[in-house]
């Protein structure tokens, strides 16, 4: 027997948050992301959660479960000890139950480009890329943008504008990246009031990060960067 | 939508409480401890300028500052430099050398070198604390 | 991405890690000499005692007293910095820490004469 403790919120019917138990017997290996669904088909229909491929590569399911921001589909339930309390995603405005809006954190995604600004004259066919340059980047390369570094990370509670783990994740992507072009740009924009040096290196983000990646390592690259300009 | 409204102290418990790990342990600490030693510097400069008066002046304000209670408070003093001077070499280390993998480990070895340093404080200051 | 940005934030995280790292031996010497002493009570006598007639010290305190002023001052900076005030709020708390900062390392300065 396991006991989920879901944090419910509707907003039609409640005014504050509310945590509900629901007991029920799992398998071996389920996951809490089957869980939900178990909770969802056959105890309360009325539960929202976000999900799409159940194997941790589409990024929906990230939520706080039992002091962790984690995936629900890459935790077993077996792992965790009952009570399993689970919440959604911190420092976002919560649209229903587990589901956050997620625009101000995919706002300040956009806001540093993430996307490859060509040099002045791009080749003809296709960017050439030593393989060497290529390793340089393999670091910052798996994010899936769940969320997870964005809601465990204290600053961007205060601070909205704080550009986020992933997002300078991301700059830093395409500032080690030898075929992109605006170097200088991305590094003087991450330099910016609510960029890099609102990181206090909590290191809270490469903690939970689902995919092992390492936005502090990230953000401590691009400081350096920014103090030498070094690029 | 809901959000929940941001305390400017509230705040950091409820980042607490959904992240309790090293990270946010030491972070919390770090500012806590900032901000008690700027306040305590000004004290400190504010104490010793008496100096400036004579002698008399300065012993006068040495004994105000030197009861039981405050060399009891001393110790708290001592750990929250320590506790400060050693995280922030941690947190420098992981800045300059991107040591964030080996950010754990340092911050034991750091706890191990605050036990010793507390050990050699409290041998200098509970003397002090029982003296009067 | 391409409103004109400043690289001036850089200089106020790189300078306070490298005041930290000075402060770290700073602190140490300082609270070794001064509170460490082995003496139950501290008076003028005993700390002019350790500090007189030497030119190291004096050297070692007009550095010392601002590079920590600086280092906690810069902090109380981050840490308002955070709660993103306004403009104008920013601009108040930033003449109020230099005026804290500089009539603080004449005053602390001018503190230890005395003792020199
Ligand atoms: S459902 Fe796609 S990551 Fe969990």
């Amino acid at each position: 027997m396991v006991e989920f403790r879901i944090f419910r919120f509707d907003p039609e019917k409640n005014k504050e948050p509310e945590f509900k138990p629901y007991q029920f017997e799992p398998f071996k290996g389920m996951t809490i992301l089957e869980g939900l669904y178990h909770i969802l088909e056959n105890m309360d229909s009325s539960l929202a959660f976000r999900s799409s491929c159940r194997e941790a590569v589409c990024g929906s399911c990230a939520m706080h479960i039992n002091g962790v921001y984690r995936l629900a589909c890459k935790t077993q339930i077996q792992i965790l000890k009952s009570p399993i309390t689970i919440r959604p995603l911190s420092h976002l405005p919560i649209i229903k139950d587990l589901v956050v809006d997620l625009n101000p954190f995919f706002d300040r995604f956009r806001e540093i480009k993430p996307y490859l600004i060509p040099k002045e004259n791009p080749p003809e066919k296709e960017y050439l890329q030593s393989v060497e340059d290529r390793e340089k980047i393999d670091d910052w390369l798996d994010c899936i943008l769940c969320g997870a570094c964005y809601g465990s990370c204290p600053v961007c509670a205060q601070d909205p504008k704080y550009l986020g783990p992933h997002a300078l994740l991301k700059a830093l992507r395409f500032v080690d990246d030898s075929r992109d072009g605006a170097t200088r740009e991305r590094v003087a924009f991450v330099t910016q009031n609510s960029g890099i040096f609102r990181c206090h290196t909590i290191f809270n983000c490469r903690e939970v990060c689902p995919k092992d990646l390492d936005p502090t390592k990230a953000i401590a690259k691009l400081k350096w960067k920014s103090v030498f300009k070094k690029f | 939508m809901y959000q929940k409204k941001l305390g400017i102290i509230q705040y950091y418990f409820d980042e607490w409480a959904l992240n309790r790990n090293i990270g946010t342990f030491s972070w919390l600490l770090h500012r806590l401890t900032g901000v008690i030693l700027t306040i305590y510097l000004f004290a400190h400069i504010l104490v010793v300028s008496s100096g400036l008066w004579g002698p008399e002046s300065f012993n006068s304000w040495l004994k105000v500052v030197q009861t039981p209670l405050t060399h009891f408070l001393e110790i708290f003093l001592m750990i929250c430099i320590g506790f400060h001077l050693l995280n922030g070499l941690r947190i420098t280390i992981a800045d300059f050398f991107l040591a964030t993998k080996e950010h754990k480990a340092i911050f034991w070895v750091a706890g191990a070198i605050f036990a010793l340093f507390m050990i050699v404080t409290l041998s200098v200051f509970l003397p002090r604390v029982f003296s009067h | 991405m391409n409103q004109k940005q400043s690289f001036s934030s850089a200089y106020g995280w790189f300078i306070q890690r490298i005041t930290g790292i000075l402060l770290a031996f700073f602190l140490i010497v300082h609270i070794n000499v001064l509170h460490f002493g082995e003496k139950f009570f501290i008076d003028f006598n005993m700390v002019t005692q350790r500090l007189e007639g030497s030119f190291l010290w004096a050297i070692f305190y007009i550095i010392f007293i601002p590079v920590v002023l600086f280092h906690g001052l810069n902090g109380i900076w981050g840490l308002v910095e955070d709660y993103r005030p306004s403009q104008g709020a920013q601009k108040t708390v930033k003449v109020l820490l230099w005026i804290l900062g500089i009539v603080g390392t004449f005053y602390g300065i001018l503190a230890i004469t005395p003792f020199l």
